[in-house]
């Protein structure tokens, strides 16, 4: 039997390197005691199933240990017992031996792999395997089993676009590889796994195009992955953190999309993406603070809209970011610079305000921070009557009640409105805060203060790189062959693909 | 540089650092200051001083160019030999922490007199010293990259200048010759020369430079770049306002500004005070990181960062003195002819030096 062992261990090559554990090895004990030490570890949960039964003529007992709902029982049964039963009578033959090629097709599960390590038949049997336990042989063998893959591909929910494809990634690593692979379909598409996380054991998957992603940024991708130690990884927002982007910085270090074919698009463009099992979100890496204004579907419209709508992103992050602490600061200190037909609508509205501007700014965009956040955490129906209350109601009833300057109100409503004009949720964030420092600069320092801050978040985006990419580019370094794709974005034209955009060390 | 420094810093940064470095402490106050002794060829004489400056930063790009991955903070010890190398780092260091202090405190001043008069001068010095500090730590590639920004930022609005040039007397830039003596033109064309201080930090940058074949272009690119705006300035405040008024008006580039009306803005010399910190903060933080690097080239245990950090917090307790703008006016003036002569003499010694090496044999380690 335990030559027969051999080849088939033979056969089945070694184990995946990709699925090494850094965690300690424990041996095997026996059929006994392997059996034990999993029954002891899952503590009898409800869904930790064993099938045991025993061989023919010797009596030899097989277990197959399996979480149900993680892997599928009668897959199980198909694909592991119907097989094993010939694979017994097999080895009972006295030509077994002499035919390792059988011994192969017996078991007709798609991966199977030799388990030495407890440890690692833990974390198989939680990521959907089964293994496969018999009496006499010290090693466990193990079966990909997985149920269902989970949720089907659906069309995009954050990312919404009229035009392009519908597709959304689900929270299953291996499908949304699956979609990649669909729109790129070349062999240099590279993936490279990873498992991170002691208790979460979570597959993560390193994806970039050979040849046109840089060599120098796929090992700083790579390195920054192997060097994650975290006990729990339960979504690809974990990794922008623990990959050391900017942990503290306000600014978004990586692009998080649901869409296949961003990541595409950008992998084409020489980036990395990062797939986390269990979350729906890819994580493209290197991103410039140009890129928190792009959304897919600037790829699917004509060139000249889609730069005037680029633009107009850019002047609402300013407005949405500046405008309050602007209103404070001009109020405040610095009448002279507003034109006169100006100055006298503002100063009349300010009169019997008992608040300083900047207390009245500060408590404008409290409330509607406040009301924000409340609304979002609203069913769709209620959140939208709370916006209208809070929008209408609250700010007429401020008004009248001589709170607040209807100027002002006019200035955090544009700001808030063209916070909304952010493509994504985390640059709405960003915003937020930049909005209040920029308001606390204005109040207190008037234009200057509102300088500081912004040589402030000049400095500090100046200080970013990731993966060795500026994030100021194309600006800073100015990059005109990148500009095409800034705010302006170039029609397509008839050349070869590959771009060097990401060229590090600029 | 204990190691060799990255090539991250592109031609078009180089450019853009040296010039932002210049325009700082120069523009505000430039016309009024060359003259007052040089009369109606003030812009003549701004673009003579250009001329002159953008050949001395051809030398000092040539300079640079001897020691490829070094930066000013080696170079001098391996030329003068390791103790009269720290004697002239020494030297250069205070000259850089003085004119760091005395860009911030003269922007404070301006600030101070100009827009927010209750606020004391410190408080700005502050703000300009940490946000150098913030711009230093971001090291070469970063602060490149800031300088770069900056100079988009604040450019454009120097353009607004375009609208009262096409309203001034050209009859003010008359007679050219004969108007003023040999004397005063030269007084007048020491004044401007101030107005270039800060040009030596290309000796900072160049071992980050992707194209070194090309930086002398860039460098002198920059002069020029600066003179071309230094000139324009003169010549529109010599237009607008006349000798006789230029010469009482303390800031006549904001002055020439404060005329000009947008839709949004009724006072853009407002609008420039503000962006113009953007400036002030490249000239200071170059300033910061010469003196920091030199403080590191005398002692090579001492660890950048924290020498940054010591050195603006040492700035920064400097800074809390408010000093009237008119001293810090007077001081700058002194401190220019100081500054140009050993910046020029210490240049000129030292390609000297280095010819004599190359003519041994030795070139530097790098070649």
């Amino acid at each position: 039997m335990d030559n027969l062992w051999d080849k088939i261990i033979g056969l089945f090559g070694e184990a995946d390197p990709a699925n090494n554990n850094q965690q300690p090895e424990i041996r095997m004990r026996g059929y006994k005691g392997n059996l034990a030490f999993l029954r002891e570890t899952f503590g009898n949960a409800h869904d930790f199933c064993v099938r045991e039964f025993r061989l023919g003529g010797d009596g030899h007992k097989v277990s197959v240990v399996y979480i149900n709902h993680l892997a599928d029982p009668s897959r199980i049964a198909e694909e592991v017992i119907m097989p094993m039963a010939s694979f017994i009578n097999m080895a009972e033959s006295p030509q077994a031996k002499s035919r390792p090629p059988l011994a192969k097709q017996l078991l007709s599960s798609s991966d199977l792999k030799e388990i030495t390590d407890l440890k690692q038949a833990e974390t198989l049997l939680l990521d959907g395997w089964a293994l496969i336990l018999i009496e006499g042989l010290n090693p466990v063998l193990a079966v990909v089993a997985h149920a269902s893959p989970g949720r089907a591909v659906s069309t995009a929910e954050t990312e919404t676009t009229i035009f392009g494809p519908k597709q959304a990634f689900v929270e299953t690593s291996a499908i949304n590889l699956a979609l990649l692979r669909q729109k790129i379909k070349t062999s240099k598409l590279k993936v490279e796994a990873f498992t991170m996380g002691t208790k979460t054991t979570t597959k993560v998957l390193l994806i970039y195009i050979d040849e046109i992603a840089p060599d120098n940024m796929v090992d700083d991708a790579r390195e920054r992955l192997s060097q994650v130690e975290v006990d729990e990884l339960m979504d690809s927002s974990y990794l922008e953190s623990l990959m050391g982007f900017g942990s503290l910085s306000p600014f978004p270090q990586a692009l998080y999309t649901e869409r296949p074919d961003r990541v595409a698009g950008n992998l084409l463009e020489g980036r990395v993406a990062i797939l986390v099992d269990g979350s729906p979100e890819a994580l493209v890496l290197p991103v410039g603070f140009a890129d928190l204004f792009q959304v897919a579907g600037d790829y699917y419209g004509r060139s000249l809209s889609v730069t005037l709508v680029r633009a107009l992103r850019v002047l609402a992050f300013f407005l949405a970011t500046t405008l309050p602490a602007l209103y404070a600061a001009l109020v405040s200190f610095n009448y002279e610079i507003l034109p006169t037909d100006l100055t006298i609508p503002v100063a009349s509205f300010r009169t019997g305000i008992p608040f300083p501007p900047a207390i009245e700014v500060f408590l404008m965009l409290l409330i509607v921070d406040i009301l924000q956040e409340g609304a979002t955490r609203l069913p769709t129906k209620v959140g939208q009557t709370v916006g209208v209350v809070g929008g209408f109601v609250l700010g007429q009833a401020i008004i009248q009640a001589g709170l607040v300057s209807p100027l002002l109100l006019i200035a955090i409503a544009i700001s808030l409105i063209g916070s909304f004009a952010m493509p994504n949720y985390r640059v709405i964030g960003l915003v937020r805060i930049l909005r209040y420092a920029l308001l606390l600069g204005g109040s207190v320092l008037s234009g200057v203060g509102i300088m500081a801050v912004w040589v402030a978040i000049i400095i500090h985006m100046a200080s970013i790189e990731v993966l060795g990419v500026p994030y100021l580019r194309p600006l800073a370094p100015l990059r005109m062959a990148s500009m095409g794709d800034f705010i302006y974005r170039r029609p397509y034209i008839n050349k070869p693909t590959g771009s060097k955009d990401n060229e590090q060390g600029t | 540089m204990n190691k060799e420094p990255k090539p991250s810093v592109t031609s078009f940064q180089y450019l853009t650092v040296i010039s932002g470095v210049l325009f700082a402490n120069g523009i505000m106050s430039l016309p009024r200051v060359v003259a007052s002794d040089a009369g109606r060829s003030a812009w003549l004489v701004v673009l003579a001083v250009g001329l002159v400056m953008s050949g001395i930063t051809l030398l000092a790009d040539k300079l640079a160019s001897e020691f490829p991955s070094q930066d000013a903070a080696e170079w001098p010890k391996l030329l003068l030999g390791p103790i009269l190398g720290r004697v002239w780092m020494s030297v250069y260091g205070l000259r850089a922490i003085a004119l760091c202090l005395l860009t911030a405190q003269l922007y404070a001043g301006n600030l101070s007199l100009r827009l927010l008069h209750e606020t004391p001068t410190y408080v700005f010095a502050i703000i300009i010293l940490t946000l150098s500090l913030m711009a230093v730590l971001a090291r070469i590639p970063g602060f490149t990259r800031y300088s770069e920004a900056a100079f988009f930022l604040s450019m454009p609005l120097i353009l607004f200048v375009v609208i009262p040039f096409t309203k001034g007397n050209s009859v003010h830039l008359l007679p050219l010759i004969g108007d003023k003596p040999a004397e005063d033109l030269f007084k007048g064309a020491l004044a401007a020369s101030y107005s270039y201080s800060g040009f030596d930090f290309l000796w900072f940058v160049y071992p980050y430079l992707q194209h070194k074949a090309s930086s002398k272009l860039w460098a002198s690119g920059a002069v020029l770049l600066a003179t071309g705006v230094y000139t324009f300035v003169t010549a529109t405040a010599v237009m607008f306002f006349g000798i006789e008024k230029l010469n009482i008006i303390f800031l006549p580039t904001l002055s020439i500004l404060s005329g000009i009306e947008v839709v949004f803005f009724e006072r853009i010399d407002s609008l420039m005070m503000f962006v113009w910190l953007s400036t002030i903060v490249t000239t200071a933080a170059s300033q910061l990181y010469t003196a920091t690097r030199l403080t590191q080239g005398m002692s090579s245990r001492l660890s950048f960062a924290k020498t940054a950090a010591l050195l603006s917090g040492l700035l920064l307790i400097m800074a809390i003195n408010d000093i009237p703008i008119r001293q810090a006016v007077a001081f700058s003036d002194m401190f220019g002819v100081f500054d140009l002569s050993f910046i020029i003499s210490s240049l000129l010694l030292f390609l000297f030096l280095a010819s004599l090496r190359k003519g041994k044999g030795g070139t530097s380690p790098e070649k």
